[in-house]
């Protein structure tokens, strides 16, 4: 079942995140409960974060549009900088996590982006986390973002984390 | 003017140059670790230095702490994530001017430098 608080919380920190440091407008799809495969084309960034929750944020999204997105952050046209393309969707995606727990009141630490171009190993649908996935479009392509929770502690438990972990059951 | 980019993201580093470059600095040193700024502090003599609070293996409240012990004077700015926020007092303390949160406009970081910079004057 979609937990829409969820998914407020992912579409608000997808879409500021890229407003602030792209000056990039996002338009969210509709949520699915469960995330997309990768295509061979695809650049990922994960993003884990641990604490009270515990979980991951992927940004997924095509190598051009990757490329223009790391554009848009250095501010300067990137051709071939694999480095600084890979590097410019990391930093996004800590920031998209971060910005998801941005009212969490608990430790929680946002870990170094992982890395990863065309097919992922595992099958998602084995593993026991839940999902909110949103596909979002805009004029540089398509950006899917995956939230997974691995994790939620029951107590103590602030408002915020009250709301998601209901609509998780 | 010159400034020094500490942060391990080169994308992050291209981005804080572009920005300062549209108020005026015209110098950049970068370094992408806490030793590597160390370093760099001495012979470059920076009017700014712009850190990463979460660099690579290092603790961003204890490098200011460690720049302030060679450099009383240059105005520090903070970049954090949000989850930064609650040790801002924190960095404050240990001698940051100021703490930009991510993410943020380059509008809000040159307007953040700047003060901090003015602060520095006064």
């Amino acid at each position: 079942m979609l937990d829409l608080g969820l998914a407020e919380r992912l579409k608000g920190a997808a879409t500021r995140t890229m407003a602030r440091m792209l000056d990039l407008h996002l338009e969210p799809q509709t949520p699915m409960a469960f995330p997309t495969l990768p295509s061979s084309r695809d650049l990922s960034a994960e993003v884990g974060f641990s604490g009270r929750i515990e979980g991951s944020i992927v940004v997924r999204l095509g190598i051009d549009t990757a490329r223009r997105v790391a554009s848009l952050l250095t501010r300067r046209e990137l051709d071939t900088e694999a480095d600084q393309i890979c590097d410019a969707v990391g930093e996004l995606t800590a920031m998209v996590a971060s910005q998801v727990w941005a009212d969490e009141q608990g430790d929680l630490v946002v870990h170094a982006p992982l890395i990863s171009i065309g097919e992922i190993d595992s099958d998602p649908s084995l593993d026991d986390r839940r999902y909110v996935s949103i596909p979002f479009v805009s004029h540089v392509g398509s950006i899917q973002i995956d939230l997974r929770i691995g994790a939620v502690e029951a107590e103590p438990c602030g408002p915020a984390m009250v709301g998601a972990a209901e609509g998780l059951e | 003017m010159k400034a020094l980019l500490i942060d391990d993201s080169i994308a992050m580093r291209a981005l804080e140059r572009a920005v300062l470059g549209q108020i005026g600095f015209d110098r950049f040193a970068q370094a992408e670790s806490a030793d590597e700024a160390l370093a760099r502090l001495d012979s470059f003599e920076p009017d700014l230095a712009l850190i990463d609070a979460h660099l690579m293996g290092a603790d961003g409240v204890s490098l200011v702490e460690r720049l302030r012990m060679r450099d009383s004077t240059t105005p520090i700015v903070l970049i954090a994530l949000e989850q930064f926020r609650r040790r801002a007092g924190e960095a404050i303390d240990a001698g940051a001017s100021t703490c930009v949160f991510k993410p943020f406009t380059p509008d809000l970081l040159s307007q953040r430098v700047l003060e901090a910079m003015e602060q520095g004057d006064a």
